[in-house]
């Protein structure tokens, strides 16, 4: 996670939704949008997929 | 009275001395200097080995983000300032507060790096590693980390540009993650090129 000065409180990341969704995944992202797959992405986790993990984890952090 | 016109190339041989005006030589040496090497010599001449010929500096590194999971070396950010030198010079690069951190399962690293090209010719700073950080801290924090290296352009004629490329790496994907950057741009790193002669 990381911590949004503007919102004042911790962001999850995209990397932190695709390692949710699968732990073991070689990837990088960029500026929190661009998205390279070192492992060809076995299991074809979509971005909508991301989007939505990143959107529950998010919820479970900002309940806390 | 009309003044006469003298056609050098026919009535003078060989070359003009340095004592009559002249510089008393008939070629140089291609992209090099003239300078006197006698107080009536001159000759062609390199710049002097191991000066500094100019110096570039920018403070906008680390205002983009990058996370990775990622074993081999992997852009993090190629920084938006470069500097152009004569082929065949060195490059000598500083890199100061590179903002980075890791964190995942304990004594799992992370490594960050930077790297220059010219296109043909490459060169790396030194690494520096983190461990993931202390599990009593619960913000993980970010470091600045402070990086050097040395490129020697490759040879011939004209000028390159050099390019400098922050690499990170994780050591183990299941295990740690890399996190690169700041969106805030009060938080960016120093970084400086300079073009040494050879």
């Amino acid at each position: 996670m990381i911590f949004d000065d503007t919102q004042n409180k911790m962001i999850v990341t995209k990397l932190e939704a695709i390692l949710s969704l699968k732990n073991d995944a070689v990837v990088t992202v960029r500026n929190e949008k661009d998205i390279e797959w070192h492992d060809d992405n076995p299991t074809s986790i979509t971005d909508e997929q991301i989007n939505t993990e990143q959107q529950r984890l998010q919820a479970i952090e900002d309940a806390k | 009275m009309a003044f006469a016109t003298i056609d050098v190339t026919k009535g003078i041989t060989g070359t003009i001395p340095v004592a009559n005006g002249g510089t008393g030589l008939a070629s140089g040496t291609t992209d090099q200097f003239l300078k006197f090497t006698g107080t009536t010599t001159l000759a062609s001449s390199a710049v002097d080995a191991g000066k500094i010929l100019q110096v570039v500096n920018a403070t906008d590194g680390g205002n983009s983000t990058a996370n990775t999971t990622n074993t081999s070396f992997t852009t993090a950010e190629t920084l938006g300032t470069t500097i152009t030198v004569t082929k065949g010079n060195k490059v000598l690069f500083f890199a100061n507060s590179i903002q980075w951190k890791n964190t995942g399962t304990n004594n799992y690293n992370g490594v960050l790096r930077v790297s220059l090209s010219d296109g043909s010719n490459t060169a790396t700073t030194n690494e520096i590693i983190l461990q993931n950080q202390n599990a009593s801290i619960n913000i993980i924090r970010m470091y600045g980390t402070s990086h050097a290296g040395l490129l020697t352009t490759a040879s011939g004629s004209g000028t390159v540009a050099v390019t400098a490329t922050v690499q990170f790496k994780a050591e183990n994907s299941s295990e740690n993650h890399v996190y690169y950057g700041d969106t805030n741009t009060e938080s960016s790193f120093a970084y400086t090129f300079m073009e040494i002669s050879v």
